[in-house]
């Protein structure tokens, strides 16, 4: 491989595995809070997550708790959409074709889920 | 379910144990997650598995930015491989919708019973598909663009190993299956994902590996977005047991070398034979229906 490719390739690694790291703990650091909110109020209940119910949220709780676990579930979705970003500016149109493919069927999830 | 500090405590550490058993012996922390949930916690059974996706996409994101940094994983391989177990995750999830709880349980007693065979069949000291696996054999190594190529310097022997995936229609084909088995069961899937890629289509174990972790987050996702759909997601108990698993994977990391794998693969080997059998009593009781 030449400089130019390898140090491209080497980029883009550390750009997942940062994006990767940085959605873990930021999702973490969510949940956590949540958790701390929900053990200081006297609501013991755990409501199933509805997306339609978190903005405005039933609690604050229930609203970092729902971003944490949603912003965890989002980090793959945005590891595949920056990598499909990484392949285009190496120019490997096939592999940004792949990606995109992948993301067509994350979004038909959410579509047939709820059909 | 009622948050009180047992059950806080309990899924927390549940989700520990999962987590240090998954670094340890190379298991996913679904075949553990999922019917504990329902046989201990007695949350139902979509439930489950939907905190166990949850628990996946944690330990494959963990465990990932690992792997990907140290340029062990080829994502090409994995992006190819995930269009088939992405399909197959959908087709999981929406079939966990209308198949009965109690042919559910019956199918992950079968799969508990799989893996306590291959865990007492594994040889060597470490399992496949871990989260912290191989980290101190971590070397660097790089993909080919355009290609499923690549190579990575071999720690033990110093050697460059090259290699290039064959047979991607057997790769697909079992990803397919193993997203079909993670969207129904909430497992990673990578007992299915490691062997089709190392031995099918010529990967070697340590890239399969890696590649697995790597795709399972987005097969877990995928069948997620179902569940969510469908209002199985409770993110309490979710976000308690990912919290666990991510701090029982560092764990599990740091316990490396210390505990014994071989013993800890024939407790768990009991335990899982054990819970199988307590699946399959229950859901032929109809104490799952739900």
């Amino acid at each position: 491989m030449g400089d130019d490719v390898g140090g491209r390739e080497h980029a883009g690694r550390r750009v997942v595995a940062g994006l990767l790291r940085g959605g873990l703990a930021a999702a973490t650091l969510l949940m956590a809070m949540g958790i701390t909110t929900k053990l200081v109020s006297a609501d013991t209940t755990t409501p199933a997550l509805e997306l339609n119910a978190l903005v405005p949220p039933r609690t604050p709780a229930d609203g970092l708790l729902g971003a944490g676990v949603l912003t965890l579930v989002a980090t793959p979705f945005v590891r595949v959409l920056v990598l499909a970003v990484v392949w285009w500016r190496a120019h490997d149109r096939r592999f940004v074709l792949t990606a995109l493919v992948v993301l067509v069927l994350l979004a038909a999830a959410t579509l047939l889920g709820g059909g | 379910m009622t948050l009180d500090a047992v059950v806080i405590a309990g899924l927390v550490g549940l989700g520990i144990v999962a987590g240090a058993l998954g670094a340890l012996v190379g298991i996913g922390g679904g075949v553990v997650l999922v019917p504990a949930l329902v046989l201990v916690f007695g949350l139902d059974f979509r439930v489950a598995v939907a905190i166990s996706l949850v628990a996946v996409i944690a330990t494959s994101t963990a465990a990932g930015s690992v792997y990907v940094a140290a340029g062990q994983t080829n994502m090409r391989l994995g992006m190819t491989l995930e269009i088939a177990t992405t399909a197959g995750g959908i087709a999981g999830g929406l079939l966990a919708t209308v198949v009965p709880t109690t042919w559910l349980a019956l199918l992950l007693a079968g799969m508990l019973a799989v893996t306590t065979v291959l865990l007492l069949r594994e040889r060597g000291t470490r399992g496949r598909g871990g989260a912290a696996r191989d980290e101190d054999e971590a070397a660097e190594g790089y993909e080919t663009p355009g290609r499923l190529a690549g190579a990575f310097v071999d720690a033990r022997t110093g050697r460059v190993v090259t290699y290039e995936a064959t047979r991607l229609w057997l790769g697909s084909s079992v990803s397919a299956v193993a997203g079909v088995v993670s969207g129904l069961l909430g497992v990673g899937g990578g007992f299915l994902k490691v062997p089709a890629m190392h031995l099918g289509m010529r990967v070697p174990v340590k890239v399969a590996a890696a590649t697995s972790n790597f795709m399972i987050g987005v097969t877990a996702l995928s069948s997620f977005a179902v569940y969510l759909a469908r209002g199985f997601v409770h993110p309490y108990p979710a976000a308690l047991v990912a919290v666990g698993v991510t701090g029982g994977s560092l764990v599990g990391a740091r316990l490396q070398g210390r505990a014994s794998p071989t013993v800890l693969r024939y407790v768990l080997s009991a335990v899982l034979a054990v819970v199988a059998v307590q699946l399959v009593l229950r859901a032929v009781g109809g104490g799952l229906d739900g």
